[in-house]
């Protein structure tokens, strides 16, 4: 039997998780914290220069934000990269954690501690396989974006802009595309690494390459919605600040801003659990614990039909 | 008497009525081959000395020079190679040549023909030439005058050229500086003003009348500068070639371009006005003109706009924008007096022929791109529409020297323009997904400046191409805007009205702004531009050491009785338990004048109750000390409130709040971008 994304699956183990969820939402609030600081002491404090209820004369915000945030802006940039890295470590730990709970110890207890535990001992191995895809996604970035603009810009000199109408959509269309194929190849690789004996990333990663494209109903579609859905959901609020002005000072904004971050980091670790190695034979009931009953699965167990049985 | 004023400055601007009152008239003639870019042409030219000064010589502007090499005054101003960030010219490089100059009476004046550099003596710039006569003109005396000239298109840059087959064929001719009288333009003796073609600078030059010939092959289309008069077709070899004739009147310039059939199309539309003026717009401008709807009259005008093929489906957007245009500048500037405006999009890779203007010719700029989303949500052709149009005004019929004072165009200009939009925005007469104010645009763009600017300079003068579009652009803007609140809206808007009608066709410099304005204000306006055009005053005000507290009872000795009785220090009645403060209040604070820039300002007071009041200061000193006693606790000082003064661009030290406000309002957005990055760290990883 094949290994097939199963959604149900994924649900059940992320609504059993609910901790971790609670984790993938606040951290990279927490870890974002310098960089709103450093807004907020910047733009924020000029701004508060401005007495409330007063309308200030068109520009004034423009022009106080901007002042106050040009002399920060290199070391708001290094506050801003070194964030970005911190949370990509995380993603990568609780990636990590979660596969190697879930296969090695064969149950999906909601201890937060445990999980993370898994992830620290795991965390290497991943990062090599998320720079592997770091790899991936310039290589063919690099590859389909030269290969278009080349056209594109051919295009422009032959005055054809209709056939650069064209080109620009099959471009983006082809990028987003590669990114959906990356992304789910990442996350069925995340658990094929934790296959037993399996060392090379590189290889994991390619698996869940073939996975993905062996079933690109059951794998891709699902990334690719959950991936719009995970971006309107991080998104919306900023949407909604630009084109809504009653959003901006409203308290509306700080219902939606939380409750998106939420629905966010639920479909994220839906997602990822939903790639889980898992039989859809087999009954998503609710007992808890591994069918192999073999703390240390041999790599004949890992193989495509006979992986190791997880009931959650 | 308003009307009747009105009235005759309408009458006035009719072109036609000058039309034999104009000094020159060219005729010309000109053929185009497409495939090597090469103009082939003759002008006759008849010039009038409307001076009372003689002259025994002639100053031509030959612009195509300045792309004969990199060795130019235009190419080494410009050093990276193009100037709106187009293609490179190199290995297609433009030139033109007199081939033959003879007087009527047949003398030949090539001989005498020099190159003059007038403005940076750089013996590498061929684009002034100087012709002397055997004979001076007199003073209303006219010369006339037959040339021939041969001239290569450089590969399009800086408004004119090729790319493909579309060409865009401007300051292509021979063409006559202009020969002023003594005291125009502060100028001592008479003399021609005939400036090398630089980089940051356009044109100037006399109204003419024009009549030209053009020979393109006959799957072409052409647009013009003018109205078409005439239109055959003649054999050339082995195929044949179309001639058209275009006649224009009162222009200082004739600008044309040709495209094959099948990649431009030809639009054509209208501008009516009891269609296209918004009624809106019609009514605000009544009630703040004081004109009647009659008075507002404006003329039907007919609309040619040549498109690339692909882009039709941004043709009806252009001409919206062009109707919007022809609709605010005619109320008001007064109505365009020409038949027709033709505009033209260029072609992919002519972008540096888009965005420019000429009588009653305009570029545009546009992609097909536009016609979908995002792209479609912002609002660039109109933006270029409406800009380019406008300088029909400024450029075209004010025809101030934009060698000498750019600002009078560009800023003007891009004053009418910003407040088009604005009220194109106010509206909702466009389309748009994102959209910021324009005048808050214009304020951070100047606060990029770092060091005092002075608007009045020479274009070349300049120390960059930047420094020249802040000045002569964004500044003047500013500068306006903040006239304008210090005038008000209607004062203002009526000034700048009777001095659009009454200096048309008459090339007004600064001080005939300045002059026009204050006669209509009934102000002396000359500290304002003595300022901000002629100067380079910055604009700072801010408040200094705020005091208020409670007014406490006086101590020491009071006069009671005819005599100085001591008193005790007053009790405190409280025994030391804080009681709620209830005033009266004593109040004194300090506004500064922290910027050179001297004028009125307005202090707002805000107080606790939510009442506020206005105090004025006249701002000719350096600060002012404002000390007073209140029933109420002050909250809040804001100097110039309204933000009259647009030109300020630091204004964080214009508030004063007794207790900062505890709310972040950058919270919601440094949250809203928090999530998208967080966004982020998830697909990457």
């Amino acid at each position: 039997m094949k290994r097939k994304p199963s959604l149900l699956f994924g649900l059940r183990l992320s609504i059993r998780m609910h901790r971790l969820i609670l984790a993938i939402w606040i951290v990279p609030i927490i870890l974002l914290t310098p960089f709103r600081s450093m807004i907020s002491a910047t733009a924020g404090q000029a701004l508060r220069a401005i007495p409330e209820g007063f309308t200030p004369p068109a520009g004034d915000i423009g022009l106080f934000s901007a002042q106050a945030l040009l002399p920060v802006i290199p070391s708001l940039g290094v506050t801003l990269l070194s964030t970005l890295i911190l949370m990509w470590f995380w993603t990568v730990l609780w990636h990590a954690g979660l596969c190697r709970q879930l296969i090695w110890e064969g149950e999906t207890s909601n201890s937060l501690s445990r999980t993370l535990g898994h992830g620290i001992v795991g965390w290497w191995s991943y990062l090599r396989l998320s720079l592997w895809a770091w790899l991936m996604f310039l290589l063919l970035f690099g590859g389909i974006g030269a290969g278009f603009f080349a056209l594109i810009r051919s295009s422009w000199e032959d005055m054809n802009e209709d056939r650069m109408v064209v080109l620009i959509p099959i471009a983006l269309g082809l990028l987003i595309l590669s990114k959906i194929i990356l992304w789910a190849a990442t996350l069925r690789g995340a658990w094929e690494l934790t296959a037993p004996g399996r060392r090379s990333s590189v290889f994991a990663w390619f698996r869940g390459l073939r996975g993905a494209l062996a079933q690109p109903l059951a794998t891709l579609l699902p990334t690719l919605v959950f991936g719009i859905l995970i971006a309107g959901c991080l998104s919306l609020p900023l949407l909604l600040y630009m084109m809504w002005p009653q959003f901006r000072t409203g308290r509306l904004i700080w219902l939606v801003l939380p409750g998106a971050g939420l629905v966010a980091a639920c479909l994220q670790l839906w997602l990822f659990a939903a790639m889980a190695p898992i039989s859809p034979a087999l009954p998503l009931g609710s007992a808890t614990g591994i069918i192999s009953k073999n703390p240390s699965p041999q790599p004949s167990d890992m193989e495509e039909d006979s992986e190791p049985q997880v009931i959650v | 008497m308003k009307f009747i004023f009105n009235a005759l400055l309408i009458l006035g601007i009719a072109p036609g009525l000058y039309a034999a009152e104009l000094p020159v008239r060219y005729e010309i003639s000109v053929s185009l081959d497409p495939a090597s870019h090469g103009l082939e042409g003759s002008e006759e030219i008849e010039w009038r000395n409307t001076t009372a000064t003689p002259t025994s010589e002639l100053y031509f502007h030959l612009y195509l020079n300045a792309f004969a090499n990199s060795h130019s005054s235009f190419m080494k101003e410009l050093g990276e190679g193009t100037l709106r960030g187009g293609h490179h010219i190199e290995r297609h490089w433009g030139w033109t040549r007199i081939k033959t100059l003879r007087t009527e009476g047949d003398v030949d004046l090539l001989p005498s023909l020099s190159f003059v550099r007038p403005d940076d003596d750089n013996a590498e710039d061929h684009t002034v030439a100087r012709v002397e006569l055997p004979e001076p003109v007199e003073a209303g005396a006219t010369i006339r005058i037959h040339l021939e000239f041969e001239a290569r298109l450089p590969r399009v840059i800086a408004r004119t050229g090729w790319a493909g087959d579309f060409h865009l064929v401007g300051q292509w001719f021979p063409k006559l500086g202009v020969y002023e009288a003594a005291g125009h333009g502060g100028r001592e003796r008479a003399g021609w003003n005939c400036h090398q073609f630089h980089a940051s600078s356009e044109f100037y030059a006399d109204f003419a009348t024009y009549r030209v010939e053009i020979e393109v092959p006959e799957d072409y289309v052409l647009g013009a500068t003018g109205i078409e008069v005439e239109n055959h077709q003649v054999a050339e070899g082995n195929s044949r070639n179309l001639v058209a004739v275009f006649t224009a009147e009162n222009v200082h310039d004739f600008a044309w371009c040709a495209a094959p059939k099948n990649m431009m199309s030809v639009v054509e539309g209208d501008f009516e006005p009891a269609r296209d003026i918004p009624r809106r717009w019609l009514e605000d401008a009544m009630k703040q003109l004081d004109l009647s709807a009659a008075e507002l009259e404006l003329p039907p005008v007919h609309l040619r706009l040549l498109i690339p093929k692909q882009q039709e489906g941004l043709a009806e957007r252009t001409l919206h924008a062009a109707r919007l245009a022809l609709a605010w500048y005619g109320l008001h500037y007064g109505p365009y007096p020409y038949p027709q405006l033709s505009l033209v999009s260029p072609p992919p890779t002519a972008r540096e022929a888009g965005g420019m203007e000429y009588p009653t010719f305009i570029t545009t700029g546009a992609a097909k791109l536009m016609e979908y989303f995002p792209f479609s949500g912002a609002s660039l052709i109109e933006m270029v529409t409406i800009h380019e149009f406008g300088h029909q005004y400024f450029y075209g019929m004010l025809a101030s020297n934009e060698f000498e004072q750019a600002w009078m165009d560009e800023g003007l200009n891009s004053f009418a323009e910003t407040s088009c939009r604005a009220a194109i925005a106010r509206d909702h007469l466009v389309k748009e997904q994102f959209n910021l104010s324009p005048w808050a645009t214009a304020r951070l763009g100047f606060s990029s400046l770092k060091d005092p600017l002075q608007v009045d300079r020479f274009a070349w003068e300049f120390r960059s191409r930047q420094n020249y579009s802040m000045a002569s652009y964004t500044k003047t803007v500013l500068v306006l805007k903040t006239l304008e609140g210090l005038l008000g809206e209607a004062s203002f808007a009526q000034a700048m009205r009777d001095y659009a009608l009454k200096w048309r066709f008459k090339h007004p410099t600064g001080k005939d702004l300045e002059q026009s304005l204050s006669e209509s204000t009934e102000q002396d306006l000359d500290w304002f531009f003595s300022q901000a055009i002629e100067g380079d005053a910055i604009v700072d005000w801010a408040i200094r050491s705020v005091h208020t507290g409670e007014k406490k009872a006086a101590t020491g000795a009071s006069w009671s009785g005819g005599a100085w009785v001591e008193t005790d220090q007053a009790e405190d009645p409280s025994d030391g338990v804080k009681k709620e403060e209830s005033g009266p209040w004593d109040i004194s604070f300090d506004v500064m004048r922290r910027g050179s820039f001297s004028g009125p300002v307005k202090i707002r007071l805000i107080y606790a109750d939510g009442s506020s009041e206005n105090r004025e200061w006249a701002g000719f000193e350096r600060w002012k000390h404002f000390s007073f006693e209140s029933n109420k606790k002050l909250d809040a000082i804001i100097v110039d409130p309204d933000g009259v003064w647009a030109l300020e661009t630091r204004r964080r030290n214009n508030y004063w709040q007794r207790k900062a406000s505890a709310h972040d309002p950058s919270a919601p957005l440094s949250w809203s971008l928090s999530n998208v990055l967080s966004l982020v760290s998830t697909i990457w990883s």
